[in-house]
């Protein structure tokens, strides 16, 4: 009665036009029906039920016999028939000869064969799979060494020995290095100790001397106080 | 505990025992029936598309009853069954007459039309005019609400919808039906 007030108060809060409707049902309905429903409900039940679960008798114990049946009549004639006609026409007898008594005399059982054991787990399998593996592995290792020691340069250096080089080719090749440090403006002064491809002798220092003017010796020797040079000419 | 809760626990008990599984099933059907029965017609309009609908529900209850485990009181799961049959019973109409969801108040429309001692000046058929111009989900709602007076908790555990989506959907339903009768 509660839920009713409060539902009625609900609907005129929001509509008063349709909390004033009437709430009469309008639709028909047998006044048996519901006397009889539960029962053809149960009825109906049970014959879905029936429908559902009947086959007839012995319906799996023959099917599989009777499915055969009609797997070997279907076609097999016909289907001879259809592919050579002359075979079909032929008489079906066996030409190989059988001894006499054979089959009453065969003996069914078989012989007791011991089954040949395979272990599943094998030793010389392991061990041979153990020893490629290890040869892949030292092939792969050799590889990888080599390939590493023929990109460095020393290798590559190596490789050309001195025997294939021209002495033309080594001095063009010093002075490319000489013109790249000139650019670069080395650190390290060049001094006959660390030029090793000059030939330094008194001579050629007298020579080189001998066009210098005389007054910048001197002034040269005055200003380093070295008497080294006082001696050459 | 709910008397009528314990009750339905001594049905559903019972049915699930072979020996007293029909006289059980019975029970609950005689039990439900014309609640259950008004909700389907109030959608579906037609008695007969209602009985079928009837049917199918309680072969449904009949089916599933053995694994109800009354995490939900029965009447519940049988209104569930109810509403969810009635929607594909009405969905399978539409298929079938090739209707489509904009005319299938109309088609509703025209079974009340059908109906014997239909009255269109009568308030009681103009409501129900009214009601089927409604979306399928605001008449479920107006109907448990307005015919039924379900509450909100129950009738959210039958359409698994929040009760604040089920009062906006009443709110909006009154208004839709104040709205036709006011202009037919």
């Amino acid at each position: 009665m509660n839920s009713s007030k409060s539902i009625l108060s609900e609907t005129e809060a929001i509509s008063q036009a349709v909390a004033n409707l009437p709430k009469t049902n309008p639709f028909t309905l047998s006044q048996e029906y519901f006397e009889l429903f539960s029962i053809n409900l149960l009825r109906t039940i049970q014959q879905f039920q029936q429908k559902s679960l009947s086959t007839p008798e012995n319906y799996f114990s023959t099917f599989p016999s009777k499915v055969l049946g009609k797997i070997k009549q279907e076609n097999s004639t016909a289907e001879l028939e259809d592919l050579s006609p002359m075979l079909a026409r032929m008489q079906k007898q066996n030409p190989f000869y059988v001894p006499e008594n054979y089959f009453a005399t065969f003996n069914a059982t078989p012989k007791k064969e011991q089954a040949i054991i395979r272990s599943v787990f094998s030793y010389k399998r392991i061990i041979r799979y153990a020893a490629a593996a290890c040869i892949t592995g030292l092939l792969i290792i050799s590889y990888t060494y080599n390939q590493h020691n023929t990109t460095s340069p020393l290798a590559a250096l190596q490789r050309n020995s001195a025997s294939d080089l021209s002495l033309e080719s080594i001095i063009g090749y010093l002075d490319e290095v000489d013109d790249v440090k000139d650019d670069n403006e080395s650190d390290t002064p060049i001094t006959a100790e660390n030029n090793l491809l000059v030939d330094i002798n008194q001579e050629t220092i007298r020579q080189v001397l001998q066009e210098i003017p005389e007054n910048d010796i001197k002034q040269f020797i005055d200003q380093t106080g070295s008497t080294e040079f006082k001696t050459l000419n | 505990m709910n008397p009528q809760h314990s009750e339905d626990e001594e049905l559903v008990a019972r049915f699930k025992e072979p020996k007293t599984k029909e006289s059980a099933f019975t029970s609950i059907v005689k039990k439900y029936q014309e609640r259950i029965y008004w909700q389907i017609r109030r959608l579906v309009i037609n008695h007969e598309d209602a009985n079928d609908v009837m049917q199918n529900v309680f072969i449904k209850a009949w089916n599933g009853l053995d694994n109800f485990r009354a995490e939900s009181q029965l009447f519940t799961w049988l209104y569930r069954i109810a509403v969810n049959e009635s929607l594909s019973y009405l969905d399978q109409q539409k298929k079938r007459s090739n209707i489509s969801i904009d005319d299938s108040g109309l088609h509703l429309e025209e079974k009340l039309h059908s109906e014997k001692d239909f009255d269109s000046n009568k308030a009681v058929w103009k409501l129900q005019l009214a009601i089927q111009q409604l979306p399928e989900k605001q008449r479920i709602v107006f109907n448990l609400r307005y015919f039924e007076e379900m509450g909100y908790e129950e009738m959210s555990k039958i359409l698994e919808t929040s009760v604040g989506a089920l009062k906006a959907s009443y709110h909006h339903a009154v208004k839709k039906i104040e709205d036709y009768i006011l202009n037919h």
